[in-house]
């Protein structure tokens, strides 16, 4: 059971910030009564149950500490199951959770929420999706931050080196708007029902907006795009990276509409994504080998900037405008790390068993 | 002034696992140095010259074990270190950026 405090309730701002508690950002005080009704949305039995526990670090998050945490961004307690799906993906093996907290590339802990459970919490799935002004898409993103500051000891300039960090590393979190038919949504393509809801974590660098206004060629408009994906500048460019690429109401209308799959739409990102080694080289660019990441081009000259097709997370969100989408990349090659999703479970359904240590993590591959 | 209860949201730092330190012995005439590149561009060349420099510094020849691992972003196996601690006199395991 967490250590109980008695402060000073005008103090409690100064004490948490002083302690190093907050994300820089004043806090909701995480009392015993709010925390418990976090608890008791998950039925939990034993606060003490672990969600994950990471070696690297001896620190494991227990559902209390996650409840505190989520108290603290400002979540209510019906958010609260997506926060711990969102803590189960982060200890996926693939994520690779140590070293996206540690890393000098500053990920951000993006997830992706999808299915019915994300129109009832409220979440923002369409203008202005990955910005401000909605509580549950900002609290839950905010909640995962705290935990992996305040559990896992992820304190910037300290076991989180990130060099320059980037704003989604305060919250990074959105819902996913229903696709145009026939499109299905992104967890019915990632193997889940459509009842189900899913959140998928990825460890990210900042969203770069895209534009395409003057045409409704779906093979222009993400022709376009990937040559955004392969900026030359981008860290996993010719490395086999992967990210999520957010089409916008329009965006995903054209492409839909003109008959593309989800599959087609991803395979033509992905092929088009690829560069060719002289044009990394041109843009000064040095190839690595002998390293860790193998640049010897193809065939053909060019380098994968994506693993494969399906490392291009398709996301369809967003609001009508002009014809905007965004592509948020993926902090690092996925040889580094990954994504991950799991299925929210509804309020009432327990717990996986995990055994008596938890479900501890394998942090080698 | 009012009093708030609060639930304190950190963990305390895990306790500090203790290893015991391998035995100092006389290095052979020719021993081995065993390194890890951690997959970083240049890693390998700058664990070259520093294998170089400490041959020049004990004045003898030495056998290199080299290990490069896939990603920087994980750490050796458990099997691996145990099969560099076997064959390696002194192995040179952190490099950073």
């Amino acid at each position: 059971m967490a250590e109980q405090l008695v402060i000073e309730e005008l103090d409690l701002q100064e004490h948490f910030f002083e302690r190093g508690w907050t994300d820089g950002l004043p806090v909701v005080a995480p009392t015993p009564d709010r925390v418990q009704a976090m608890l008791d949305v998950v039925l939990a039995d034993d606060p003490d149950t672990l969600i994950g526990f990471l070696p690297a670090r001896g620190r494991g998050v227990t559902l209390e500490k996650a409840a505190i945490n989520a108290v603290m961004a400002g979540c209510r307690p019906e958010y609260f199951p997506v926060v711990v799906a969102a803590l189960e993906a982060m200890f996926d093996a693939a994520f690779n959770l140590h070293t996206v907290l540690t890393s000098t590339g500053g990920a951000a802990l993006c997830a992706i929420v999808s299915g019915p459970l994300a129109a009832e919490l409220g979440m923002n799935a369409r203008h202005n999706v990955l910005g401000q002004g909605n509580r549950a898409n900002a609290t839950i993103g905010r909640a995962l931050r705290l935990v992996a500051m305040n559990v896992l000891d992820s304190k910037p300039g300290e076991s989180d080196a990130s060099s320059f960090g980037h704003p989604g590393k305060f919250t990074l979190c959105f819902a996913e708007d229903a696709p145009p038919e026939p499109w299905e949504p992104l967890r019915v393509e990632l193997g889940y029902a459509h009842e189900d809801t899913t959140v998928t974590v990825l460890p990210v660098e900042g969203p770069h907006q895209l534009a395409q206004q003057l045409t409704d060629s779906a093979a222009d408009i993400l022709r376009s795009f990937a040559a955004s994906i392969r900026h030359p500048a981008w860290f996993s460019t010719g490395k086999g990276g992967h990210g999520a690429l957010v089409l916008g109401p329009e965006h995903a209308r054209f492409c839909a509409g003109q008959g593309w799959t989800r599959a087609q739409v991803r395979e033509y990102v992905f092929e088009h994504a690829r560069i060719a080694a002289d044009e990394l080289q041109a843009a000064g660019v040095r190839l690595e080998q002998g390293a860790q990441h193998d640049m010897r081009p193809a065939a053909d000259g060019k380098l994968d900037t994506l693993r494969s097709p399906d490392d291009v997370l398709l996301v369809t969100a967003g609001g009508e405008g002009a014809g905007w989408s965004a592509w948020i990349p993926g902090w690092a090659p996925t040889i580094h790390g990954y994504r991950a999703t799991r299925r929210v479970r509804p309020a009432g359904e327990p717990l996986p068993e995990c055994g008596p240590d938890g479900c501890i993590v394998p942090w080698m591959r | 002034m009012a009093e708030i209860v609060v639930l304190r949201p950190d963990e305390p730092a895990p306790p500090v696992a203790t290893v015991e330190l391998a035995p100092r012995g006389e290095l052979p005439e020719r021993p081995v140095i065993g390194v890890i590149a951690n997959g970083k561009p240049l890693a390998k060349e700058l664990l070259d010259a520093l294998v170089a420099e400490l041959a020049e510094r004990l004045g003898r020849q030495v056998d290199v074990e080299q290990l490069a691992k896939p990603s920087a972003a994980y750490v050796i196996s458990a099997e691996e270190a145990d099969v560099m601690a076997v064959r390696a006199h002194m192995v040179i395991s952190g490099l950073g950026d």
